[in-house]
Parts: structure tokens; sequence; C-alpha cells
């Protein structure tokens, strides 16, 4: 009996180690339940499928490219740059879009409620817009002065007038929401009106700036 | 203790032969494992008890691996194979954990 019982105690020593050493890929693959193999099969099978996809755009847009000749290339070169541009602000811009007024007799609309403003404004869809004579861009920024509201180092002064392009249904109520930029202005001692418009002409550009230190990807020759 | 012996010899040789468990194996070993483990330590726990025998050992430790490999085989077949193996697990390490506490009054007073 003695032995049977160090045997098995031998055994189970054996065994400890056999199942302590860290698993290859495969056995772990085969110690894997049944559920947890059919969830791996599962995500594997879902990317496969989404990549698929994208191999097929981006062979349809190869397709395209390289079966267009030069002077579609260009206009599509073109057009990319033209929204480009008026993504950056550095063209003037026209389209279906609102105009929108915040007049502060009082003098209490600061920097913040612009800023929220505008915040709302790209939410719901705005793609251009100016502040007085200002072009509203990624990097605009916005800071407090006795008076007035600085926007990107020009200082305007109220009525702050906004000219959005984008639909304008959707612009107008999510101006309009309950706590949204309507009832903000209003909370501070402003005056909002909003309007409708079917051309909306942003003209106010900003420079075209050369980078300091990043340089364009050179294209391969 | 030579069950002690055996034990250690057992260690060594599986460090020494390195071996790869059988594909079939695979599943049931860890949970084999711990239901040994808890054989041991309720042998151990008779042992300083003076109430050691080596019949009741040999057959506690063949029925703990067994039942513990025939409940996951159970469970695996009817799909609750994760939930069963936990089970064991947590009522093996719940003995393992009395049968230590039990060991240790007795080694140590406290």
């Amino acid at each position: 009996m003695q032995l049977i019982a160090a045997v098995l105690a031998g055994l189970l020593g054996f065994a400890l180690i056999a199942a302590t050493r860290p698993p290859s890929p495969e056995v772990a693959l085969a110690k894997a339940r049944e559920s947890d193999l059919v969830q791996l099969l599962d995500d594997l099978s879902q990317r496969q499928a989404r990549l698929e996809q994208d191999r097929l755009s981006l062979q349809a847009a190869e397709q395209r490219l390289t079966s267009a000749d030069d002077e579609q290339r260009l206009a599509e070169a073109r057009r990319r740059a033209t929204s480009l541009a008026v993504l950056a602000g550095t063209a003037p811009a026209q389209g279906p879009g609102i105009q929108m007024t915040i007049a502060d007799p009082g003098h209490k609309i600061e920097s913040t409620v612009l800023l929220d403003a505008v915040q709302e404004l790209r939410d719901a869809g705005g793609y251009a817009m100016s502040i007085n004579t200002t072009r509203v861009v990624v990097d605009t920024w916005f800071a407090d002065k006795t008076g007035a509201v600085v926007i990107s180092g020009v200082q305007a002064t109220p009525p702050y007038v906004f000219l959005v392009l984008g639909d304008p249904q959707t612009l107008a109520t999510a101006l309009q929401i309950p706590g949204g930029v309507a009832d903000t202005v209003r909370t501070n001692g402003g005056r909002f009106s909003v309007a409708d418009r079917d051309v909306v002409s942003v003209s106010a550009v900003v420079p075209l700036r050369t980078p300091t230190f990043a340089e364009p990807v050179p294209s391969p020759s | 203790m030579i069950a002690a012996i055996g034990l250690v010899i057992g260690i060594v040789l599986g460090i020494v032969f390195q071996p790869g468990v059988p594909l079939w194996l695979q599943p049931y070993l860890p949970i084999a494992v711990v239901a040994a483990i808890d054989a041991v330590f309720g042998g151990v726990r008779a042992l300083l008890d003076d109430v050691f025998d080596d019949r009741v050992f040999v057959v506690s430790f063949l029925s703990n691996v067994m039942i513990a490999g025939l409940l996951v085989f159970l469970g695996d077949q009817l799909g609750v194979g994760g939930q069963i193996s936990t089970g064991v697990v947590v009522v093996l390490a719940m003995r393992i954990f009395s049968n230590a506490a039990a060991i240790r009054r007795r080694l140590f007073h406290a």
C-alpha cells in the first residue's frame, strides 16, 4: 500500500510538471473548449469578411485611377484640392446654410459661448463657417477682452454674425435644442436669431501657411 | 514518508524528461492535478492527526481524480464545460485551503 501511495504521488509530481509547461500555440488550441473555439472561428471569419471588403474597394479605386486618362485624373485631383481648401479655410465657399446673429447689448457674452456655438455647429454638420470677418478653421482660438472677444488674434465686437455652410434644417434645429446655444445666449443676456439661407457666401479666408518643420511626403518616382 | 519521496522522484523525472501531454488528455490534466493535490493535502492532514491510512489515501486519490475527470467530461458533453470546471476547481480549492489551515494549526499551533 505504501508503495502504491508513493507511485501515485510520483505520478502527481510528474503530471504537475507536465501540466505547468507553457503551452505552444497548437497545444493552446487543443486545450480550448468547443465554445471558445467557435468564438475564435467567428472572430476570424468576421475579420476576413472585413478585409475582403477593404481589398475589393481598394482594387476598384486602383482600377479607376489607372484606367482613367490624364485629364480625368487631373480633374479628380482638382476636386479633392478644392474640397480640402474649403475645409482648411483657404478658399471661399458658397452653398446652403444659415446666418446666425448673437447680439450682446450687455457685453456679457464670453469666448466660451462662442466656442460652444462653433462646436455645436460643427457637430451638426457645418463644414465652413466665419464669425464677423474671421474664417473659423481647425486652429481658431477664442479669448476674452474687456467688451469684446478675440478670435485668432482678430478682435470681434458684438453683434457676432455667424455664416455657416451646411444643411440649414439640421443646423437650425441643433442650435435650438433645450440647453443648446440659443438657451445659453439668452441666459447670458444676449439676443439670438437664426435664419435659413439658400445661398450663404463665406468669403473670409485664412492665408495658406508654409509649415516650419513638416514636409510633404516625397512622391515615389 | 515513502509517498513524499515518491512525489519528489516524480517531480525530478518530470523535469528531466519534459513530457508532452497527449492530446486527448489535455482538457482533463489540470483538473486532475488539482484534485490529486487536494487528496495529498488531505493525506498530510491525516498524517499529522495520526489517522493516516495508506488504503484511504490511495482510494481517495484515485476517486478524486476519476470524479473530477468524469465531471469535466460530462460538462463538455452537456455544453456547460466551462462552468462545471470552474465549479470543480472552486470546490477543490476550498478543500485545499481548509486542509492547509488544519495542517498549519497542527504544525505551528497558530
